[in-house]
Formats: C-alpha cells, sequence, structure tokens
C-alpha cells in the first residue's frame, strides 16, 4: 500500500517564520479587523474550494512552510514534475488544439475536420455516436434516431476511409473518443494506415480505450472482466507496435462531467490506470513500455484555482507512483500526460453566449496548469452540436489565448503562488488519501465491483445538484440574473436530421453489398475461437476491419464470447 | 396510492447521469420511480400500461427526441393509454415547441429546476388521476 507521509525541510528560516506570525496575528488584530467593522462585518463566508479543500481570506507563506521547493516542485522537466513535464514547456512548443469533431455522416465529420484544420487546428479528435460506442451498426432499429446525434457513426473502414479522405494520418495525431473499447475502431484506423501504406509506427494519436469509466458512471455494455482484457489486448499490441499511440486515455473528464469533485476525478483516475498498468505488467510488458502508452484524458471545470491545483498534484503523484511503486526507470515514463476538455456541464443553454467566457477561463486554467492537448466546447454546447461558427469560437479561444494574452511565455506562472502551492499540496494529500482508501478496499477493480466509485460519484453529484437548486452554487444566466431574454435563443442549431441518418445506412447496406462477405464471415469465426482461446484479439479485429467488417459484427462477436453487461443500478 | 412514474432512456444515448440524478430526486419527494434505464419505446409504453404509471419522463441528451417520442406518444395513442408524455435533456427552444405541438406535456432543458420538474409531475397525475376517477362516477 502506497502512503502518504510529509518530510520536508522548510522552506523558510524559522526566524523568518516566527516574525511573520506575529506580524499577520498584528494585521488580524488591526487593518483587517478595523476594516471589518467599517464595513459592519459584511464578507462572504466562504469555506472551502468546490471539492472541499478548506480554504481562508489569504495566504502567506505561513501555509506553504511545509512545501519543500526541491522536493515538492523542483524544475520544470524533472521529478516530481509539479511545474510541467518539459523543461520549457509553452516556449517550445504551443499545446495541441484538439477539437472534439463528428457528426452526421463521414462526409459531414470529414469537412468539418478540414474546416477546423484550415483555421489553425493542429490535432485532430474524432468522436463517435452513441451506436458505434455501444457496438451497434447505423441500420441496426434499436439505434433509429441516434446515428451520427453526438458524434460520427463509424461502422467500418468504408466510414473511415470517408472521415480521413485527404486528411495525412501520418503528419497530424488523432484522438479517436470511443468511450469504452477503442478495439474496434482503432483497427479501423490500423487498416486505414495499412491500406495507404503507412508504417504504423508513424502514426501517432490516442483511443480513449477505458472501460472502467462507464462502470463508475455509466452504463457499460461488456463485463468488467472481458472489459479490461480487451482494452489491454489493445496496449499490448501498442506496445509492440506503434510506439507513437497512446492505447489508453484513462478518462477522468466523464467521472467529473457525471458529477465528480476534482478530487474524485484525479484520485479514480489514476487508480483506474493503475488496472491496467498491472494487467500489462502481468501480461509481461515492461513497465518503462507501457508507460509511453498511457496518457490521461481530465476535465477543466469552474474552481479556478483548484483546476490548476489538480493538474499539478496529479502530475507529482503520478511520477511518485510510477517511479516509487512501479519501479519505472525512464525518466519519460514518470511524465503524467493529459488532454483536458473544457467542462461541458458547467454550460447553459440560457443566453449561450456566456459560454464563451466560460469556456475561455476553463481554458487559461488548462494551460495555466500544463496541459498538453485542449478540446474547447464551443458555446452551444447545452443546445446541440457545434455549428461551423460556434466550432471556429472555440478554436479561436485557445489561438488568442496562446498568441495574445502572453500566458503561454512562462513556465508554470504560479509556481510560488502562496494559495496555489497550499491547494496543490492540499490536492496531493487528499488524492492520495482517496487512493489509500481505494487500496484498503482491495485496489480498484475490487472497489469498481462493489461499485465505490459510483456511488461516492454519485453522492457528490446529488449534492451539487441540490446547491444548485437553492443557489448556494450560482449560475449566472439561470439560477441568477435570470432574465426573460435569458430563455431567448438567437443562434442557429445544428440538426441532425433523418436524411443524414437514411444516408448513413445507405452507406452501411452499400458495404454489406460490396465487400467479400465469405472473408468477413471467416474472419469473425476466427477472432471467435481466439476469443474462446483467450489471445489478445487486437490483430484479429485488424485483420477483420480490413474486409470491412462492421463494429456491430464485431461486438457482436465479443457479446456472443463474453456476455453482456447487467444495468448497473447503484 | 403515491405517485408513479416511469423514467427511460431510449436507445442507447450514453448520458444517463442526470435522469438517474432526477429519479433519485423525485423518490426523495415521494413519488414511486421505476427507472427502466435504457429501453425502446415498445418496451416504454408496454411497462407503463402493465405498471399504471402517472407519467413518462423520457431522457434526450443527444437528439433523438425528433424522432423516437413521437414513437412513444404514438403507440400510447395506440394502446388508447392516457398517460401524459414529458421529455428532458438537449432540447432547443424550437424542438421543445414541436415536441409540445405533438403532445407532449412538458419539457426541461439544461438549467430547469429540479422542483419546477417535480410540480410538473404532481400536476400531470393529479390530472390523470382526475379524468380517471371522475369516468368511473
Amino acid at each position: 500500500m502506497t502512503v502518504y507521509e510529509t518530510n520536508n525541510t522548510n522552506n523558510y528560516d524559522r526566524g523568518f517564520l516566527s516574525k511573520l506570525k506575529k506580524e499577520f496575528e498584528r494585521w488580524e488584530e488591526t487593518t483587517l479587523k478595523d476594516w471589518l467593522k467599517k464595513k459592519n462585518s459584511k464578507e462572504r463566508d466562504v469555506k472551502t474550494t468546490s471539492s472541499g479543500i478548506p480554504i481562508k481570506r489569504v495566504f502567506t507563506p505561513l501555509d506553504v512552510e511545509n512545501v519543500d521547493y526541491f522536493s515538492d516542485l523542483g524544475f520544470p522537466g524533472e521529478y516530481p514534475y509539479t511545474r510541467g513535464i518539459y523543461p520549457n514547456m509553452y516556449r517550445g512548443r504551443m499545446w495541441t488544439i484538439r477539437m472534439v469533431s463528428g457528426y452526421g455522416t463521414p462526409e459531414e465529420t470529414n469537412k468539418r475536420f478540414k474546416y477546423l484544420l484550415e483555421h489553425g487546428e493542429t490535432g485532430l479528435n474524432l468522436v463517435l455516436d452513441s451506436p458505434t460506442i455501444y457496438g451497434y451498426d447505423s441500420d441496426d432499429p434499436r439505434v433509429r434516431g441516434e446515428v451520427g446525434q453526438g458524434g460520427s457513426p463509424i461502422v467500418s473502414l468504408y466510414d473511415m476511409e470517408t472521415a480521413f479522405e485527404g486528411i495525412p494520418i501520418e503528419n497530424i495525431t488523432t484522438s479517436l473518443i470511443t468511450y469504452f473499447l477503442g478495439m474496434p475502431v482503432f483497427a479501423m484506423y490500423v487498416a486505414l494506415a495499412k491500406k495507404r501504406g503507412i508504417d504504423f509506427s508513424r502514426i501517432g494519436g490516442t483511443t480513449q480505450n477505458d472501460p472502467l469509466m462507464l462502470f463508475h458512471v455509466g452504463n457499460p455494455p461488456l463485463p468488467l472482466e472481458a472489459a479490461i482484457k480487451l482494452s489491454v489486448d489493445l496496449l499490448e499490441w501498442v506496445c509492440y507496435n506503434m510506439p507513437k499511440w497512446y492505447a489508453i486515455s484513462v478518462c477522468g473528464y466523464q467521472l467529473r462531467e457525471a458529477g465528480a469533485t476534482a478530487v474524485q476525478e484525479a484520485a479514480y483516475s489514476i487508480a483506474d490506470a493503475q488496472a491496467f498498468i498491472e494487467e500489462g505488467l502481468r501480461r509481461g510488458l515492461n513497465i518503462d513500455d507501457i508507460a509511453k502508452h498511457i496518457s490521461f484524458f481530465l476535465c477543466v471545470h469552474n474552481d479556478f484555482f483548484e483546476e490548476i491545483a489538480k493538474f499539478r498534484a496529479m502530475r507529482k503523484v503520478w511520477a511518485r507512483i510510477m517511479r516509487d511503486k512501479y519501479k519505472a526507470k525512464d525518466p519519460a515514463s514518470w511524465m503524467f500526460k493529459f488532454h483536458a476538455q473544457t467542462s461541458g456541464v458547467a454550460l447553459t443553454a440560457q443566453e449561450p453566449e456566456n459560454n464563451i467566457v466560460r469556456t475561455a477561463y476553463h481554458a487559461l486554467a488548462a494551460v495555466l496548469g500544463g496541459v498538453q492537448s485542449l478540446h474547447t466546447d464551443a458555446m452551444d454546447e447545452a443546445l446541440g452540436l457545434p455549428t461551423a461558427k460556434t466550432a471556429r469560437i472555440a478554436l479561436r479561444t485557445q489561438q488568442i489565448l496562446f498568441y495574445e494574452t502572453n500566458v503561454a511565455n512562462v513556465v508554470d506562472p504560479l509556481g510560488g503562488s502562496y494559495y496555489v502551492e497550499y491547494l496543490t499540496k492540499k490536492m496531493e494529500e487528499a488524492i492520495w488519501s482517496k487512493l489509500n482508501e481505494i487500496e484498503a478496499e482491495g485496489g480498484i477493480l475490487e472497489a469498481t465491483k462493489k461499485m465505490i466509485p459510483r456511488k461516492d460519484i454519485e453522492e457528490a453529484r446529488y449534492t451539487t445538484l441540490l446547491k444548485i437548486e437553492n443557489g448556494e452554487i450560482p449560475v449566472v444566466g439561470v439560477n441568477i440574473f435570470r432574465s426573460q431574454e435569458s430563455d431567448k435563443l438567437d443562434i442557429d442549431i445544428l440538426r441532425v436530421t433523418l436524411d443524414l441518418e437514411n444516408k448513413q445506412i445507405q452507406r452501411v447496406k452499400r458495404i454489406r453489398e460490396t465487400r467479400n462477405n465469405e472473408e468477413v464471415k471467416r474472419k469473425l469465426e476466427a477472432m471467435k475461437e481466439a476469443a474462446l482461446r483467450g489471445e489478445n484479439l487486437t490483430p484479429y479485429a485488424i485483420d477483420a476491419a480490413l474486409s470491412y467488417a462492421t463494429v456491430g459484427e464485431i461486438y457482436s462477436v465479443f457479446r456472443e464470447v463474453y456476455g453482456v453487461q447487467k444495468t448497473l443500478v447503484s | 396510492m403515491t405517485f408513479k412514474v416511469l423514467l427511460a432512456k431510449i436507445g442507447v444515448d450514453i448520458h444517463d447521469v442526470g435522469i438517474r440524478m432526477i429519479a433519485r430526486y423525485l423518490r426523495d419527494n415521494g413519488i414511486e420511480v421505476i427507472f427502466l434505464g435504457y429501453a425502446l419505446p415498445d418496451t416504454i409504453v408496454r411497462t407503463a400500461i402493465d405498471e399504471d404509471v402517472d407519467v413518462i419522463g423520457i431522457s434526450s441528451m443527444q437528439g433523438m427526441h425528433h424522432v423516437r417520442v413521437p414513437e412513444v406518444l404514438e403507440l400510447l395513442k395506440k394502446n388508447q393509454a392516457n398517460i401524459p408524455v414529458i421529455v428532458g435533456g438537449i432540447i432547443p427552444p424550437n424542438e421543445a415547441e414541436e415536441l409540445l405541438k405533438l403532445g407532449v406535456k412538458a419539457v426541461f432543458p439544461p438549467g430547469s429546476s429540479l422542483s419546477q420538474i417535480l410540480e410538473t409531475i404532481k400536476k400531470l397525475a393529479q390530472e390523470r388521476r382526475k379524468s380517471i376517477l371522475q369516468a368511473n362516477v
């Protein structure tokens, strides 16, 4: 069990601290007291951050006396990476602008990719529709009305070819927002590279491929053990074949959006990552190989400084776990790499233009927190899918931040802030404490079986909801300053019509008619047999994808062999 | 007898946190909730009739309401079931109007208050009970 302990030396000498303490008490007794008396003691009584870390009026070196510069912060690019994973951060290279894209049909998705690239996007981020995520083809009657709604349908290699038509995938990294299992859609992406004759070693990108997330906050389609097996199948295959691919992007984001606090988001994602690491180690992979293929996907929410502290603390906790618990030797393995997305639930349907401002603050927090790649939500998030215009504004938000504000000119500009360093330390302690709780339950997989994270997050969500309901958490234009105009809408909404769905269904039908169905059947049968033998299924999935097997057909093999997960009720 | 509400998502729309929270809030406020999770319109309508629920609540976060909600209304009509339907989720004002025209009794976009949802459900349930009891006299 990893137990957190402090063994730090002081940052400040004793004489200074005792003088400061005396001076601080004097200030409280005189200047502050007089001021409050004059103002009839009217002061907002804010006691904690949004995840419950105690805060007070003002912070001084007294609050960071146990923060040691060398062991707690260090220099950027060096252990424990609190100040950033690279020595020069954005002076070397800007973070990657990676905008979530995908809706309607693969053709529409391709148009959006190109539109964003033309406007300066630097990485791709393909979001799938729910039918694809859950393993149903667009022509499956049970997903009627849902095709292309929250993302792009990617049913077969044909859809992947269309979505990436004219885009040189060897020159740009792509994130595949697969939610649960990465394998079927990843197989199609790899098949695309193979058909284009590109060496796998040149393909860079990320698959989400974190099934634990849906056990904590959603509705997982396959049982836990099978899901872990299939997720780590991809990790294992990638370790041997694709040096530039992140096989698992651990999903703190969805936990947070479903109601987790910053502490829960941080601790559960770090715990989840260890489940995959341990399964990888069990398969004989080296920790230094595994580490290079795991990254994180996190949320940036409203509590500005706490979010920055969260990212700094996560880097530190991760570095320590990788170095001390797993004994990774290569410093690159200690680096906590993350993509962030601005919070969607923090955005409002009322007065949607205000969301541009909210997102800008979120983006600023991500950058001050040392993000590697960033998606900024569009202002119409609470109303529908982003239009080209709102997606462009969201993209511009990042460009303005980098090119105009100068915030990215200095590494970790908030380092040394009494408040931020205090919060970072407290956040770190809170993360360790939750990690220890999880270990006491027998590890994250045992805790997941007992639905401990699920209940924990649900409690937090419900508490927040009631606080918004009673106004304790203010939301401008919703529970405060709501006017008649707040609910009037004068922006265009993107609606994915049934016409697009029907078009996509025709695409799927065309593929079923033109491909070699015997070959597909044979390859799926081979995959099933391999599954029954317990083999790594990734090569079989790629082979099936090359023959235009569909996501539904691949998933059918999974469902047949492993069964389906009963709905989780917590 | 307490009011009984059936809550469901249709199909596979991955966002189910909101409706689970609504389920909990309604239960905490004395409403009996049948939470179906993910279901298709025929299951929703069959269960609603079998369980004699007072209100059906559907969550739509990814736009399926324009196809699936009319199906639910159609099936209810076909089965002569007088059960009011409400919808919550990512539904812009113009689409909310369309749903209301089709016969949905209330639409709750993001930013709706919990108490407002509760009150609407109570009112709709009362109206339904009243019409049944009056018809039986």
